[in-house]
Protein backbone atom coordinates (compact mmCIF):
# COMPACT_ATOMS: atom_id res chain seq x y z
CA UNK A 1 0.00 0.00 0.00
CA UNK A 2 1.52 3.33 -0.91
CA UNK A 3 1.31 6.27 1.41
CA UNK A 4 -1.44 7.99 -0.50
CA UNK A 5 -3.90 5.09 -0.40
CA UNK A 6 -3.03 4.55 3.23
CA UNK A 7 -3.91 8.16 4.02
CA UNK A 8 -7.17 7.93 2.13
CA UNK A 9 -8.10 4.76 3.99
CA UNK A 10 -7.25 6.38 7.27
CA UNK A 11 -9.33 9.43 6.39
CA UNK A 12 -12.37 7.29 5.78
CA UNK A 13 -11.89 5.32 8.96
CA UNK A 14 -11.59 8.40 11.12
CA UNK A 15 -14.58 10.02 9.43
CA UNK A 16 -16.58 7.03 10.59
CA UNK A 17 -15.43 7.22 14.15
CA UNK A 18 -14.82 10.87 14.93
CA UNK A 19 -17.38 13.19 13.52
CA UNK A 20 -16.92 16.93 13.35
CA UNK A 21 -16.94 18.64 16.74
CA UNK A 22 -20.47 19.29 17.86
CA UNK A 23 -23.51 17.51 19.03
CA UNK A 24 -23.62 13.93 17.92
CA UNK A 25 -26.58 11.66 18.09
CA UNK A 26 -26.01 8.01 17.23
CA UNK A 27 -28.07 4.88 17.10
CA UNK A 28 -26.74 1.40 16.55
CA UNK A 29 -29.09 -1.19 15.15
CA UNK A 30 -27.26 -4.24 13.88
CA UNK A 31 -23.76 -5.64 13.82
CA UNK A 32 -22.33 -6.71 10.47
CA UNK A 33 -22.82 -10.36 11.49
CA UNK A 34 -26.49 -9.79 12.39
CA UNK A 35 -27.07 -8.02 9.08
CA UNK A 36 -25.49 -10.99 7.23
CA UNK A 37 -27.92 -13.35 8.96
CA UNK A 38 -30.95 -11.15 8.30
CA UNK A 39 -30.11 -10.59 4.64
CA UNK A 40 -28.61 -13.96 3.70
CA UNK A 41 -29.65 -16.41 6.44
CA UNK A 42 -27.27 -19.37 6.67
CA UNK A 43 -25.71 -18.73 3.26
CA UNK A 44 -21.90 -18.91 3.43
CA UNK A 45 -19.90 -15.96 2.09
CA UNK A 46 -16.28 -15.07 1.55
CA UNK A 47 -14.68 -11.61 1.65
CA UNK A 48 -13.65 -10.18 -1.70
CA UNK A 49 -11.08 -7.42 -1.92
CA UNK A 50 -12.46 -4.60 -4.02
CA UNK A 51 -10.60 -1.43 -4.83
CA UNK A 52 -12.27 0.92 -7.27
CA UNK A 53 -9.96 2.67 -9.71
CA UNK A 54 -10.32 6.39 -10.37
CA UNK A 55 -11.89 5.60 -13.73
CA UNK A 56 -14.41 3.21 -12.16
CA UNK A 57 -15.36 5.74 -9.48
CA UNK A 58 -15.87 8.34 -12.17
CA UNK A 59 -17.97 6.00 -14.26
CA UNK A 60 -20.14 4.94 -11.28
CA UNK A 61 -20.66 8.59 -10.48
CA UNK A 62 -21.63 9.40 -14.05
CA UNK A 63 -24.17 6.56 -14.18
CA UNK A 64 -25.66 6.88 -10.69
CA UNK A 65 -25.36 10.69 -10.37
CA UNK A 66 -24.00 10.06 -6.88
CA UNK A 67 -20.52 10.94 -5.69
CA UNK A 68 -18.34 7.94 -4.84
CA UNK A 69 -16.35 8.72 -1.69
CA UNK A 70 -15.04 5.30 -0.78
CA UNK A 71 -12.75 3.42 -3.15
CA UNK A 72 -12.80 0.33 -0.95
CA UNK A 73 -16.28 -0.90 -0.11
CA UNK A 74 -16.32 -3.95 2.17
CA UNK A 75 -17.56 -6.73 -0.08
CA UNK A 76 -18.41 -10.41 0.47
CA UNK A 77 -19.55 -12.85 -2.19
CA UNK A 78 -22.06 -15.54 -1.25
CA UNK A 79 -21.92 -19.21 -2.23
CA UNK A 80 -24.69 -18.63 -4.82
CA UNK A 81 -22.94 -15.70 -6.47
CA UNK A 82 -24.78 -12.94 -4.60
CA UNK A 83 -23.22 -10.03 -2.73
CA UNK A 84 -23.10 -8.52 0.74
CA UNK A 85 -21.69 -5.00 0.94
CA UNK A 86 -21.03 -2.71 3.88
CA UNK A 87 -20.72 0.94 2.99
CA UNK A 88 -21.35 4.46 4.27
CA UNK A 89 -23.91 7.01 3.18
CA UNK A 90 -23.05 10.60 4.03
CA UNK A 91 -25.62 13.38 3.99
CA UNK A 92 -25.66 16.98 5.20
CA UNK A 93 -25.95 16.05 8.89
CA UNK A 94 -26.05 12.29 8.77
CA UNK A 95 -23.51 9.54 8.41
CA UNK A 96 -25.02 6.08 8.01
CA UNK A 97 -23.40 2.65 7.91
CA UNK A 98 -25.44 0.42 5.64
CA UNK A 99 -25.42 -3.24 4.70
CA UNK A 100 -26.72 -4.18 1.26
CA UNK A 101 -27.50 -7.55 -0.26
CA UNK A 102 -27.48 -7.88 -4.04
CA UNK A 103 -28.56 -11.02 -5.91
CA UNK A 104 -26.13 -12.62 -8.40
CA UNK A 105 -27.95 -10.70 -11.17
CA UNK A 106 -27.46 -7.37 -9.38
CA UNK A 107 -31.04 -7.01 -8.14
CA UNK A 108 -31.35 -5.51 -4.67
CA UNK A 109 -32.24 -8.29 -2.24
CA UNK A 110 -32.41 -6.07 0.82
CA UNK A 111 -30.70 -3.49 2.95
CA UNK A 112 -30.24 -2.72 6.60
CA UNK A 113 -29.07 0.34 8.46
CA UNK A 114 -26.32 -0.67 10.89
CA UNK A 115 -25.55 2.68 12.52
CA UNK A 116 -27.15 6.07 12.14
CA UNK A 117 -25.29 9.18 13.30
CA UNK A 118 -26.35 12.79 13.13
CA UNK A 119 -24.20 15.75 13.98
CA UNK A 120 -24.88 19.45 14.30
CA UNK A 121 -23.05 22.56 15.38
CA UNK A 122 -21.99 22.82 19.00
CA UNK A 123 -24.23 25.70 20.09
CA UNK A 124 -26.34 23.38 22.24
CA UNK A 125 -23.31 22.73 24.41
CA UNK A 126 -22.89 26.44 25.05
CA UNK A 127 -24.26 27.41 28.52
CA UNK A 128 -25.43 30.81 27.21
CA UNK A 129 -27.45 29.13 24.50
CA UNK A 130 -28.93 26.70 26.99
CA UNK A 131 -29.76 29.44 29.49
CA UNK A 132 -32.28 31.02 27.12
CA UNK A 133 -34.54 28.00 27.54
CA UNK A 134 -34.69 28.01 31.32
CA UNK A 135 -38.21 29.42 31.40
CA UNK A 136 -40.46 29.18 34.41
CA UNK A 137 -42.06 25.97 33.24
CA UNK A 138 -38.77 24.37 32.40
CA UNK A 139 -38.92 20.81 33.65
CA UNK A 140 -35.40 19.57 33.32
CA UNK A 141 -36.46 17.85 30.20
CA UNK A 142 -34.05 19.25 27.66
CA UNK A 143 -31.74 16.38 26.81
CA UNK A 144 -28.39 16.83 25.20
CA UNK A 145 -26.77 13.47 25.58
CA UNK A 146 -29.16 11.88 23.12
CA UNK A 147 -29.26 8.56 24.88
CA UNK A 148 -32.95 8.54 24.03
CA UNK A 149 -34.41 5.67 22.11
CA UNK A 150 -37.78 7.04 21.10
CA UNK A 151 -37.81 10.30 19.26
CA UNK A 152 -40.78 12.08 17.74
CA UNK A 153 -40.20 15.11 15.57
CA UNK A 154 -38.94 16.02 12.16
CA UNK A 155 -39.49 13.37 9.53
CA UNK A 156 -35.98 12.80 8.26
CA UNK A 157 -35.63 12.22 4.56
CA UNK A 158 -34.07 8.93 3.49
CA UNK A 159 -33.10 10.36 0.11
CA UNK A 160 -29.36 9.88 0.64
CA UNK A 161 -29.90 6.22 1.40
CA UNK A 162 -31.87 5.82 -1.81
CA UNK A 163 -28.97 7.45 -3.63
CA UNK A 164 -26.61 5.00 -1.93
CA UNK A 165 -28.62 2.07 -3.30
CA UNK A 166 -28.36 3.55 -6.77
CA UNK A 167 -24.62 4.01 -6.41
CA UNK A 168 -24.07 0.39 -5.31
CA UNK A 169 -26.28 -1.00 -8.06
CA UNK A 170 -23.98 0.77 -10.52
CA UNK A 171 -20.91 -0.46 -8.60
CA UNK A 172 -22.21 -3.97 -9.30
CA UNK A 173 -22.87 -3.09 -12.94
CA UNK A 174 -19.43 -1.58 -13.48
CA UNK A 175 -17.23 -3.68 -11.23
CA UNK A 176 -18.58 -6.57 -9.17
CA UNK A 177 -20.19 -8.51 -12.01
CA UNK A 178 -16.84 -8.63 -13.79
CA UNK A 179 -14.93 -10.07 -10.82
CA UNK B 1 -35.56 -18.26 28.00
CA UNK B 2 -34.62 -14.68 28.83
CA UNK B 3 -35.83 -11.69 26.86
CA UNK B 4 -34.19 -11.47 23.45
CA UNK B 5 -34.18 -8.21 21.51
CA UNK B 6 -33.67 -6.91 17.99
CA UNK B 7 -33.54 -3.36 16.57
CA UNK B 8 -33.72 -2.76 12.85
CA UNK B 9 -34.04 0.37 10.75
CA UNK B 10 -34.87 0.60 7.06
CA UNK B 11 -35.58 3.44 4.64
CA UNK B 12 -39.34 3.29 3.96
CA UNK B 13 -42.21 5.79 3.56
CA UNK B 14 -39.59 8.32 2.45
CA UNK B 15 -38.04 8.29 5.92
CA UNK B 16 -36.35 5.93 8.38
CA UNK B 17 -38.51 3.27 9.97
CA UNK B 18 -37.31 1.65 13.19
CA UNK B 19 -38.69 -1.63 14.49
CA UNK B 20 -37.56 -2.63 17.98
CA UNK B 21 -38.72 -5.95 19.36
CA UNK B 22 -38.21 -7.86 22.58
CA UNK B 23 -39.57 -11.31 23.42
CA UNK B 24 -38.59 -14.62 24.99
CA UNK B 25 -38.12 -16.23 21.59
CA UNK B 26 -35.22 -17.32 19.39
CA UNK B 27 -33.22 -14.95 17.16
CA UNK B 28 -34.86 -16.58 14.18
CA UNK B 29 -38.37 -15.95 15.50
CA UNK B 30 -37.49 -12.34 16.27
CA UNK B 31 -36.09 -11.80 12.77
CA UNK B 32 -39.22 -13.39 11.28
CA UNK B 33 -41.44 -11.09 13.37
CA UNK B 34 -39.48 -8.00 12.33
CA UNK B 35 -39.74 -9.08 8.68
CA UNK B 36 -43.52 -9.24 9.07
CA UNK B 37 -43.60 -5.75 10.59
CA UNK B 38 -41.51 -4.30 7.75
CA UNK B 39 -43.60 -6.15 5.15
CA UNK B 40 -46.74 -4.53 6.61
CA UNK B 41 -45.12 -1.09 6.23
CA UNK B 42 -43.88 -1.81 2.70
CA UNK B 43 -47.41 -2.79 1.70
CA UNK B 44 -48.81 0.55 2.91
CA UNK B 45 -45.92 2.42 1.26
CA UNK B 46 -46.60 0.71 -2.09
CA UNK B 47 -50.36 1.41 -1.98
CA UNK B 48 -50.49 4.92 -0.53
CA UNK B 49 -47.47 6.80 -1.85
CA UNK B 50 -48.26 10.02 -3.72
CA UNK B 51 -44.76 9.89 -5.20
CA UNK B 52 -45.08 6.47 -6.85
CA UNK B 53 -46.95 6.66 -10.11
CA UNK B 54 -47.93 2.98 -9.89
CA UNK B 55 -49.39 3.20 -6.36
CA UNK B 56 -53.08 2.56 -5.80
CA UNK B 57 -53.42 6.15 -4.58
CA UNK B 58 -51.88 7.52 -7.80
CA UNK B 59 -54.32 5.43 -9.86
CA UNK B 60 -57.21 6.89 -7.89
CA UNK B 61 -55.86 10.42 -8.25
CA UNK B 62 -55.67 9.99 -12.00
CA UNK B 63 -59.08 8.35 -12.56
CA UNK B 64 -61.56 8.87 -9.71
CA UNK B 65 -62.90 12.08 -11.26
CA UNK B 66 -63.67 10.18 -14.46
CA UNK B 67 -65.20 7.03 -12.97
CA UNK B 68 -65.71 5.30 -9.62
CA UNK B 69 -62.61 3.37 -8.59
CA UNK B 70 -62.62 0.22 -6.46
CA UNK B 71 -60.57 0.41 -3.26
CA UNK B 72 -58.39 -2.11 -1.48
CA UNK B 73 -59.34 -2.87 2.11
CA UNK B 74 -56.43 -0.82 3.48
CA UNK B 75 -57.07 2.26 1.35
CA UNK B 76 -60.79 2.02 2.05
CA UNK B 77 -60.01 2.01 5.79
CA UNK B 78 -57.61 4.97 5.67
CA UNK B 79 -59.82 7.10 3.39
CA UNK B 80 -62.90 6.37 5.49
CA UNK B 81 -61.00 7.48 8.61
CA UNK B 82 -59.68 10.54 6.76
CA UNK B 83 -63.17 11.62 5.70
CA UNK B 84 -64.52 11.06 9.23
CA UNK B 85 -61.73 13.27 10.55
CA UNK B 86 -62.56 15.91 7.93
CA UNK B 87 -66.21 15.86 8.90
CA UNK B 88 -65.63 16.08 12.64
CA UNK B 89 -62.97 18.76 12.21
CA UNK B 90 -65.13 20.67 9.69
CA UNK B 91 -62.38 20.45 7.11
CA UNK B 92 -59.44 21.29 9.36
CA UNK B 93 -58.05 17.88 8.43
CA UNK B 94 -58.42 17.43 4.68
CA UNK B 95 -56.50 14.94 2.50
CA UNK B 96 -57.39 16.90 -0.65
CA UNK B 97 -54.81 19.50 0.41
CA UNK B 98 -52.48 17.86 -2.15
CA UNK B 99 -53.55 20.36 -4.82
CA UNK B 100 -52.16 23.24 -2.74
CA UNK B 101 -48.97 21.31 -1.97
CA UNK B 102 -48.43 20.68 -5.68
CA UNK B 103 -49.20 24.33 -6.51
CA UNK B 104 -46.53 25.40 -4.00
CA UNK B 105 -43.99 22.88 -5.26
CA UNK B 106 -44.16 20.82 -2.04
CA UNK B 107 -45.35 17.71 -3.86
CA UNK B 108 -44.35 16.67 -7.38
CA UNK B 109 -46.55 17.89 -10.18
CA UNK B 110 -48.99 15.42 -11.71
CA UNK B 111 -49.78 17.58 -14.75
CA UNK B 112 -53.46 17.24 -13.99
CA UNK B 113 -55.80 20.17 -13.48
CA UNK B 114 -57.06 20.61 -9.92
CA UNK B 115 -60.16 22.63 -8.99
CA UNK B 116 -59.00 25.32 -6.55
CA UNK B 117 -62.24 25.02 -4.59
CA UNK B 118 -62.07 21.21 -4.26
CA UNK B 119 -62.25 19.81 -0.73
CA UNK B 120 -62.97 16.58 1.14
CA UNK B 121 -66.68 17.20 0.48
CA UNK B 122 -66.06 16.44 -3.19
CA UNK B 123 -64.91 12.92 -2.35
CA UNK B 124 -67.66 10.33 -2.32
CA UNK B 125 -67.22 6.78 -1.08
CA UNK B 126 -69.76 3.96 -1.34
CA UNK B 127 -69.95 0.27 -2.27
CA UNK B 128 -68.72 1.11 -5.76
CA UNK B 129 -65.54 2.56 -4.38
CA UNK B 130 -64.40 6.17 -4.56
CA UNK B 131 -65.37 9.03 -6.83
CA UNK B 132 -64.32 12.69 -7.06
CA UNK B 133 -66.97 15.31 -7.91
CA UNK B 134 -64.29 17.83 -8.87
CA UNK B 135 -60.82 17.28 -10.28
CA UNK B 136 -58.71 16.95 -7.13
CA UNK B 137 -55.68 15.20 -5.67
CA UNK B 138 -55.46 13.21 -2.45
CA UNK B 139 -52.26 13.02 -0.44
CA UNK B 140 -52.18 10.71 2.57
CA UNK B 141 -48.91 12.16 3.89
CA UNK B 142 -50.72 13.27 7.06
CA UNK B 143 -52.20 9.90 7.96
CA UNK B 144 -50.67 6.93 6.10
CA UNK B 145 -47.41 6.84 8.06
CA UNK B 146 -49.39 6.46 11.26
CA UNK B 147 -51.53 3.77 9.66
CA UNK B 148 -48.39 1.91 8.50
CA UNK B 149 -47.08 1.95 12.08
CA UNK B 150 -50.41 0.55 13.32
CA UNK B 151 -50.30 -2.24 10.74
CA UNK B 152 -46.73 -3.13 11.73
CA UNK B 153 -47.67 -3.36 15.42
CA UNK B 154 -50.80 -5.37 14.60
CA UNK B 155 -48.73 -7.86 12.56
CA UNK B 156 -46.92 -8.97 15.73
CA UNK B 157 -47.95 -11.66 18.18
CA UNK B 158 -48.99 -10.73 21.75
CA UNK B 159 -45.79 -12.29 23.15
CA UNK B 160 -43.70 -9.56 21.53
CA UNK B 161 -42.99 -6.17 23.06
CA UNK B 162 -42.53 -3.70 20.25
CA UNK B 163 -41.84 -0.09 19.35
CA UNK B 164 -42.28 1.05 15.77
CA UNK B 165 -41.15 4.56 14.81
CA UNK B 166 -41.68 5.85 11.28
CA UNK B 167 -39.92 9.21 11.16
CA UNK B 168 -41.41 10.33 14.49
CA UNK B 169 -44.81 8.62 14.20
CA UNK B 170 -44.38 6.16 16.99
CA UNK B 171 -46.35 3.40 18.70
CA UNK B 172 -45.39 1.11 21.57
CA UNK B 173 -47.02 -2.06 22.88
CA UNK B 174 -45.81 -1.35 26.44
CA UNK B 175 -46.14 2.41 26.72
CA UNK B 176 -46.92 2.83 30.41
CA UNK B 177 -44.18 4.74 32.24
CA UNK B 178 -42.26 5.22 29.01
CA UNK B 179 -40.80 8.50 27.81
CA UNK B 180 -40.61 9.94 24.34
CA UNK B 181 -38.04 12.49 23.22
CA UNK B 182 -39.60 15.30 21.20
CA UNK B 183 -37.33 17.24 18.91
CA UNK B 184 -37.13 20.91 19.86
CA UNK B 185 -39.10 23.15 17.47
CA UNK B 186 -36.18 25.60 17.36
CA UNK B 187 -33.08 23.47 17.56
CA UNK B 188 -32.94 20.26 15.59
CA UNK B 189 -30.52 18.50 17.90
CA UNK B 190 -32.16 19.32 21.25
CA UNK B 191 -34.65 16.81 22.63
CA UNK B 192 -37.37 17.43 25.22
CA UNK B 193 -38.65 14.39 27.06
CA UNK B 194 -42.36 13.84 27.61
CA UNK B 195 -44.15 10.93 29.29
CA UNK B 196 -46.11 8.68 26.92
CA UNK B 197 -49.81 9.42 27.53
CA UNK B 198 -51.17 6.77 25.15
CA UNK B 199 -49.80 3.96 22.94
CA UNK B 200 -49.06 6.27 20.00
CA UNK B 201 -47.58 9.73 19.44
CA UNK B 202 -46.85 11.97 16.48
CA UNK B 203 -45.44 15.50 16.32
CA UNK B 204 -45.98 18.37 13.91
CA UNK B 205 -43.87 21.53 13.71
CA UNK B 206 -42.09 23.74 11.20
CA UNK B 207 -38.99 21.57 11.43
CA UNK B 208 -37.89 22.37 7.92
CA UNK B 209 -38.19 26.16 7.95
CA UNK B 210 -34.60 26.44 6.74
CA UNK B 211 -35.64 24.50 3.66
CA UNK B 212 -38.72 26.61 2.97
CA UNK B 213 -42.16 26.46 4.48
CA UNK B 214 -44.28 24.17 6.59
CA UNK B 215 -46.48 21.70 4.73
CA UNK B 216 -49.56 22.18 6.92
CA UNK B 217 -52.32 24.42 5.58
CA UNK B 218 -55.25 26.10 7.29
CA UNK B 219 -58.64 25.53 5.75
CA UNK B 220 -58.95 27.54 2.54
CA UNK B 221 -55.56 29.20 2.90
CA UNK B 222 -53.21 29.07 -0.09
CA UNK B 223 -50.18 29.53 2.19
CA UNK B 224 -48.98 27.05 4.80
CA UNK B 225 -49.29 27.88 8.50
CA UNK B 226 -46.11 28.78 10.35
CA UNK B 227 -45.48 28.25 14.05
CA UNK B 228 -42.46 28.26 16.32
CA UNK B 229 -44.01 25.56 18.55
CA UNK B 230 -44.19 21.80 18.12
CA UNK B 231 -47.45 19.91 18.64
CA UNK B 232 -47.28 16.32 19.85
CA UNK B 233 -50.48 14.30 19.97
CA UNK B 234 -50.86 11.11 22.00
CA UNK B 235 -53.65 8.80 20.86
CA UNK B 236 -54.88 5.21 21.03
CA UNK B 237 -53.45 4.42 17.61
CA UNK B 238 -50.84 6.00 15.38
CA UNK B 239 -53.19 6.86 12.50
CA UNK B 240 -55.09 9.14 14.88
CA UNK B 241 -51.91 10.56 16.44
CA UNK B 242 -50.55 11.35 12.96
CA UNK B 243 -53.72 13.03 11.68
CA UNK B 244 -54.55 14.83 14.92
CA UNK B 245 -51.04 16.29 15.24
CA UNK B 246 -51.94 18.36 12.14
CA UNK B 247 -55.23 19.41 13.72
CA UNK B 248 -53.38 20.43 16.89
CA UNK B 249 -50.74 22.30 14.86
CA UNK B 250 -53.40 24.41 13.15
CA UNK B 251 -54.45 25.44 16.65
CA UNK B 252 -57.99 26.35 15.57
CA UNK B 253 -60.67 27.29 18.14
CA UNK B 254 -62.12 23.77 17.86
CA UNK B 255 -58.79 21.87 17.90
CA UNK B 256 -59.00 20.95 21.60
CA UNK B 257 -62.57 19.74 21.24
CA UNK B 258 -61.66 17.51 18.30
CA UNK B 259 -58.80 15.95 20.22
CA UNK B 260 -61.09 15.32 23.15
CA UNK B 261 -63.58 13.59 20.85
CA UNK B 262 -60.88 11.05 19.94
CA UNK B 263 -59.59 10.69 23.52
CA UNK B 264 -56.30 12.21 22.36
CA UNK B 265 -53.98 14.55 24.27
CA UNK B 266 -51.76 17.31 22.94
CA UNK B 267 -48.49 18.62 24.35
CA UNK B 268 -47.18 21.84 22.90
CA UNK B 269 -43.51 22.82 23.18
CA UNK B 270 -42.82 26.47 22.40
CA UNK B 271 -39.64 28.18 21.26
CA UNK B 272 -38.51 28.53 24.90
CA UNK B 273 -39.12 24.82 25.47
CA UNK B 274 -42.07 25.52 27.75
CA UNK B 275 -44.51 22.62 27.71
CA UNK B 276 -48.27 23.23 27.73
CA UNK B 277 -51.47 21.43 26.82
CA UNK B 278 -52.67 23.92 24.20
Amino acid sequence: MDRRTFTQGFGLLTAGIFLPVGNVYAKTYLTVEQAKTILWGEMSMTPRFVELSKAQMKSIRAHSKVRVRNSRPQVWQTANGGWFIVDQVIGKHENIDMAYALEANGAVRGLEILTYRESYGDEVMNPKWRAQFHGKDYRQSLKLDHQIKNISGATLSSRHVTEGINRLTHTWQQVLRHL
Amino acid sequence: MELNSLSRCKPLLGTFVEVRLAASVSDKALIAASNKAFAAIEKVDAAMSFHRLESELSQINSSAFLRPMALSEDLNFVLTKALQLSKISEGLFDVTVAGRLVANGQLPSTNRPVAPTASWEDVEMDDQGIRFHKPLLIDLGGIAKGFAVDRAIESLGPEIKATVNAGGDLRMTDWNNQLVGVQSPVHESAIIELPMLAPAVATSACYYLHEGRSVIYSKGSPEPKQSSSSYSVFAQNCLLADALSKVAFLNAPNSAEILQHFDAHARVIDNRHTISET
